[in-house]
């Protein structure tokens, strides 16, 4: 039986670098391709949106600039966003958007900008780029191993209650240096936050089979070994050194 | 005293250095290590015209510096992709009388997006190109923005600023500064609806509302207007129009010009070029006389012949907006086509990143060509994205060995469009592999 699904992008135009779209098209072509129906809507700067309307919420990763201009339209409607976290909405929020559903971050023209204080980090800007690849376990399944991409000029202090990754190789949440950066990314009822960037379910197989299998409440049939073997050469390289 | 031994040891590692290829970079390591604050002691006699931006600096520079010797001036510019503060000093203390005198007519330097807080602190241009700025080479830029702000806090005020009027990222640099603005009228290859999924500038630079296209040439480079605050294409002084691609053909100030590589890319930066010149003193028709006769360098562009097969060689670095170009000029071609998708690990850092290819819009392809061949160490990870952008098991084909590639290009036909990622020159032997 076809399913109707609705994916909701937030800020689509606005929080939109490197292929982080990729992610929304990534699991309306699976979902497509088992059959199901699947609306893809954008909302931007001055539109209204509604999440408990859409069955999966998307924000992705955008310069500190955008991120700022953002903010209140996105705080406008924290009620309704805190709302569909609570009620198990999936959400997928990549890269600097995490900041959002902190307490409160830090601009680029350091202003405190408050947060909609879903989870107790803050965000800090240096104002300096700061890249580097991430292999990681997923928390909800530690056999699961994934590879990421970090671009960014920001960090999180704060105590990771809900941690979505244990970071094998490369930064967590913080700065580098501080004791709990193995952890990273935000793993709370069906909410997915992490600071890798761009098209991260494209390349992680496994984190979209089970984003889908939350979607539809069922193991999702289709052929990823194309993915699969691209993502395990990926990570046999970092076993080679 | 330390400048001298500086400029003497530099020229000399030069010297040795061009038996073992390292001349453009190592001698002015060498004598900044020697001399700190070397780029401070020079004295130029002639005028200062610095070129940076995302795309097209090699070309531009290369350029100006064509359209200044063919007018009859002496000029000093630095070699190709030595755009660093080494390669800058290399350039000078080569160029330079023992004093530290630049004798030559004009100075013209690339210099790096990242690096003009260094090179512009000592050496202030009297004049800046600025082609265009996109997202490029994440894990060195991490994001325009950034690149943006580095250049905006190194133009010093006296330098006259020479902007793309199509790019509304660079138009909002030092806005005190004067200026001289280029561009390109529409043209049969403008399009109304952006084909591209990079886009750096969906919403205004300024307000973050959604920015509207009056046309766009290619990504974000178009006319511009923003319906919420205002902001919009400037009038543009050295404007291309009436453009016959087919011919290399445009007219600029009423004056008719003509170019060898016949490109949107190329007839923008050819404009930046001439109207750099004239401000800088050439003649409009000395300037334009000089850009018909330039070719573009084979560095990033090669044609050859590979068993019996036309083969061409387009070079990038991780920067989708010139890969959107290599998708385009193949595109623009007659005759059946295969395309060779040669992409590796981040060159130095060995990241594997490969985020910047799902901002290529490789789906301009879909039914275009014959066969899409990905090589190189992230093949799988190209196979991976084809099949996100709706491309089937049948139209690729993925190379897991280089060696391999010669075989499995058997099975293509037609010319073969070899478009390489994360390389300088020819990457890891691919030509070797496919001859």
């Amino acid at each position: 039986m076809n399913q109707n699904y609705t994916i909701l992008h937030l800020y689509s135009d606005t929080m939109d670098l490197y292929g982080d779209s990729f992610n929304v098209t990534a699991i309306a072509n699976r979902l497509r391709e088992m059959g199901d129906n699947c609306e893809i809507l954008c909302a931007n700067l001055g539109d209204d949106f509604d999440p408990m309307a859409a069955d999966l919420i998307y924000m992705g990763h955008g310069k500190a600039r955008n991120l700022a201009a953002i903010a209140p339209h996105f705080l406008s409607h924290g009620a309704a966003i805190k709302e569909a976290v609570e009620a198990g909405k999936i959400f997928l929020v990549t890269g600097s958007s995490r900041m959002l559903f902190g307490e409160s971050f830090e601009t680029y023209a350091h202003k405190i900008q408050e947060g909609l204080g879903l989870f107790p980090y803050t965000g800090v800007e240096t104002g300096q780029v700061f890249t580097g690849d991430v292999v990681a376990h997923t928390r909800f399944d530690p056999s699961l191993r994934t590879y990421g991409f970090v671009n960014r000029t920001a960090y999180l202090v704060g105590e990771n209650t809900h941690p979505l990754f244990d970071v094998q190789i490369g930064p967590g949440d913080g700065d580098g240096a501080s004791a709990a950066d193995h952890l990273e990314g935000t793993l709370y009822r069906n909410f997915f936050g992490t600071w890798q960037m761009g098209p991260l379910l494209a390349r992680n197989p496994g984190l979209l089979r089970e984003i889908l299998r939350r979607l539809t409440g069922s193991e999702p049939e289709y052929d990823d070994s194309l993915e699969k073997k691209a993502l395990e050469l990926t990570l046999s390289e970092f076993d080679h050194h | 005293m330390k400048f001298l031994i500086a400029v003497l040891v530099g020229r000399f590692i030069r010297f040795v250095g061009k038996f073992v290829n390292r001349s453009s970079n190592l001698p002015g390591q060498v004598a900044l290590k020697i001399c700190p604050d070397l780029l401070q002691r020079f004295t130029l006699q002639g005028k200062f015209i610095a070129v940076t931006g995302s795309n097209g600096k090699t070309t531009s520079t290369n350029l100006i510096a064509h359209i200044l010797r063919q007018a009859g001036y002496s000029v000093a510019i630095n070699t190709e992709g030595s755009n660093l503060a080494p390669g800058v000093a290399t350039t000078l203390l080569t160029s330079c009388t023992l004093s530290g005198k630049l004798p030559q007519d004009y100075l013209v330097l690339e210099v790096d997006e990242r690096f003009t807080p260094i090179v512009f602190k000592d050496l202030q241009p009297d004049y800046l190109v600025v082609t265009n700025l996109f997202r490029d080479q994440v894990v060195r830029n991490g994001n325009p923005d950034i690149v943006f702000e580095k250049i905006q806090s190194a133009i010093p005020k006296k330098t006259t600023l020479i902007l793309n009027g199509n790019d509304p990222i660079t138009l909002q640099l030092a806005p005190e500064n004067s200026r001289v603005i280029f561009g390109m009228e529409k043209t049969s290859r403008s399009a109304e609806t952006s084909e591209f999924l990079t886009q750096d500038c969906k919403v205004c630079p300024k307000c973050f509302h959604k920015l509207r296209y009056n046309y766009y040439h290619y990504n974000h480079i178009g006319d511009f207007v923003c319906d919420f605050c205002g902001y919009r294409t400037p009038e543009i002084q050295y404007m291309a129009t009436d453009v016959n691609f087919e011919a290399g053909t445009f007219v600029v100030q009423g004056e008719n010009a003509s170019v060898t590589y016949k490109t949107t890319f190329h007839i923008i930066n050819t404009c930046g070029a001439i109207a750099a010149c004239v401000t800088a003193g050439v003649p409009l028709a000395k300037a334009i006389q000089g850009a018909a006769t330039f070719q573009v360098s084979k560095e990033r562009y090669d044609e050859m012949d590979l068993s019996g097969r036309k083969a061409v060689l387009m070079l990038t670095k991780q920067n989708p907006t010139s890969l959107d170009q290599s998708i385009s000029y193949t595109l623009e071609q007659p005759g059946e086509k295969t395309v060779v998708l040669h992409v590796n690990n981040v060159l130095y850092t060995e990241k594997k990143d490969i985020s910047w290819l799902y901002d290529v819009t490789f789906e301009r392809l879909k039914g275009k060509v014959n066969k899409i061949v990905c090589s190189g160490s992230r093949a799988y990870d190209i196979a991976v994205r084809l099949r996100q952008g709706g491309f089937t098991s049948d139209e690729f084909l993925v190379v897991d060995q280089l060696p391999q590639i010669k075989e499995e290009i058997k099975k293509t036909s037609g010319t073969i469009y070899i478009l390489a990622a994360s390389a300088f020159g020819n990457e890891d032997g691919i030509l070797e592999a496919l001859k």
